[in-house]
């Protein structure tokens, strides 16, 4: 089934290890992940976060000058049993 | 903006035909890893190294080589890395996981040839692997006839040192090991203009045992009867264990150890109380070779344990780092890989031994004997293995595979059939 998901994508990685640590400490969960193809091609390391926490999520990467890429939304699905490898 | 292209162009790689691997691999990785629930929240730190497998850790490796430094690939497990880092060398683990990369190795090496060996010749010769473009020289040995064949072909493109492993235990076998070793120590020395001392092996000693003290640390939370972490997962990290750097990959491997302990502590277990506890055994799942943990952990069971390349052989035991001068400390490095109980040795009953001794320690409902297609040695072996199973009365499950997904749904209804009868 499909959900729709949120990734914020960064230019660079440490960036993205950056709010995620910020992010830890304000108890924001979030998720590392590669950087699903249908929103970009360039950057590899993205956050999956949960669409309630994106105001804050905003908020404290504003706070900290990390610069945020792009917020995206897809429909994606995890398919464990797909029987797709890489 | 970090820009692996153009990173990746430098290199001299086929950019068209590597982006098809980066087409597939977020998605796989989701339904494998990101589809499972309660993960523990340290493995973020893998994740991420996967998310950019191709960027972060070359770009590393560029950087050492900018600064006068040289990266050495290997493909076993016996190359003993402590010499490599001895001379502020950096080691890192060249084997191919995936079938994207076989095509390329069949235009040189016989179809009849096991899918790791053909990946590997095959992400050298189609320009589709950072790593295997960055490695300055090759450290290959004679584990196989495959692989003996391999080098030679190999060894047209890169420069490539063979170490000539012995094939029995015997005394001498282990004295012929020692002497590999320092033939390894002159070329690598050679290679980086650095002369290895006493101290800086010794350093690199504990160096890699720090590394395998984290591996058991994080097996040992596999044996209990509330996992704190499915076996997917714990393969990921052995297979990150091949090439991240050993410093950090032991800092972040012993946080997680952290993590999970606490969650044993805690009562919490990733599974339910009536899952089958599987152990594998047999040949290496080099990255991002995923399959059949993730078709174990989707049919009803969870695996505890690896006895692979890619698991308890790569670990368990350390090096002496009592030694005090080099020709001992080679000497107990000589003694240390010649405990890893490979099939390419004869005999090898001590690989059996180990096989029943760890189904017991991670108290395996069953053990699943996989075979790499191709492989003569381990898929000999199997007979001696699944055969003293039996007499010890451990269920066992023989399997034979390659890279592709042609076989998942085959397996699917293998494996579900062994857990259920598991079951009861």
């Amino acid at each position: 089934m499909q959900k729709v998901q949120h990734y914020i994508l960064f230019s660079n990685h440490e960036r993205a290890i950056r709010l995620y640590k910020k992010l830890a400490l304000e108890e924001i969960e979030t998720t590392i992940a590669p950087t699903p193809r249908s929103i970009s091609k360039c950057c590899g390391v993205s956050l999956m976060v949960e669409e309630k926490d994106l105001e804050a999520i905003k908020i404290c990467a504003k706070e900290n000058s990390i610069e945020i890429l792009k917020i995206a939304k897809i429909k994606q699905d995890f398919d464990p049993k797909r029987n797709r490898y890489c | 903006m970090t820009d692996n292209k153009k990173m990746w162009g430098d290199l001299g790689m086929d950019l068209e035909l590597h982006d098809q691997l980066c087409e597939v691999l977020p998605q796989a990785f989701g339904d494998v890893f990101l589809s499972q629930e309660d993960r523990p929240k340290g493995m973020d730190y893998y994740n991420m190294v996967v998310a950019d497998i191709h960027g972060i850790r070359p770009s590393e490796l560029l950087e050492h080589q900018k600064k006068g430094g040289k990266v050495f690939g290997t493909f076993c497990i016996y190359v003993p890395d402590e010499i490599i880092f001895a001379v502020d060398g950096i080691a890192t683990g060249l084997c191919g996981g995936s079938q994207f990369w076989v095509p390329g190795g069949e235009k040189v090496l016989p179809i009849n040839t096991c899918p790791l060996i053909k990946a590997s010749v095959g992400a050298r010769l189609d320009k589709t692997c950072p790593f295997f473009r960055i490695a300055d020289m090759y450290i290959g040995e004679t584990t196989c006839d495959g692989k003996k064949k391999a080098w030679e072909i190999l060894s047209e493109d890169v420069e490539t040192h063979v170490m000539d492993l012995p094939q029995m235990k015997r005394a001498k076998d282990i004295e012929a090991w020692a002497q590999e070793i320092s033939i390894l120590k002159e070329k690598v020395e050679k290679e980086t203009g650095k002369k290895i001392t006493a101290e800086k092996l010794s350093e690199s000693i504990k160096l890699i045992n720090g590394k395998r003290k984290a591996l058991q640390r994080l097996y040992n939370c596999r044996k209990k009867s509330n996992l704190p972490i499915t076996g997917t997962d714990s393969l990921l990290i052995s297979q990150i264990a091949f090439y991240d750097d050993p410093k950090r990959f032991t800092e972040m491997t012993n946080a997680l150890c952290d993590e999970l302990e606490k969650r044993i502590e805690d009562g919490f277990s990733v599974v339910g109380k009536d899952i089958k506890r599987i152990m594998l055994t047999g040949t290496p799942l080099a990255i991002p070779n995923w399959k059949l943990h993730n078709i174990i952990e989707t049919s009803g069971g969870v695996v505890v344990c690896e006895e692979m390349c890619t698991g308890t052989r790569y670990f368990e035991n350390l090096v002496d780092d009592t030694k005090e001068t080099v020709d001992d400390q080679i000497q107990a490095i000589a003694e240390r890989y010649m405990n890893i109980n490979c099939a390419c040795f004869t005999p090898n009953t001590g690989r059996i031994d180990d096989i029943i001794r760890l189904a017991k320690e991670y108290d395996a409902d069953g053990v699943i004997d996989v075979n790499l297609k191709f492989c003569n040695l381990y898929d000999t072996e199997g007979y001696f293995v699944e055969r003293e199973l039996k007499k010890a009365g451990i269920p066992v499950l023989g399997l034979e595979t390659d890279y592709t997904d042609s076989d998942a749904q085959q397996l699917r209804t293998r494996i579900s059939a062994f857990i259920e009868m598991l079951n009861g």
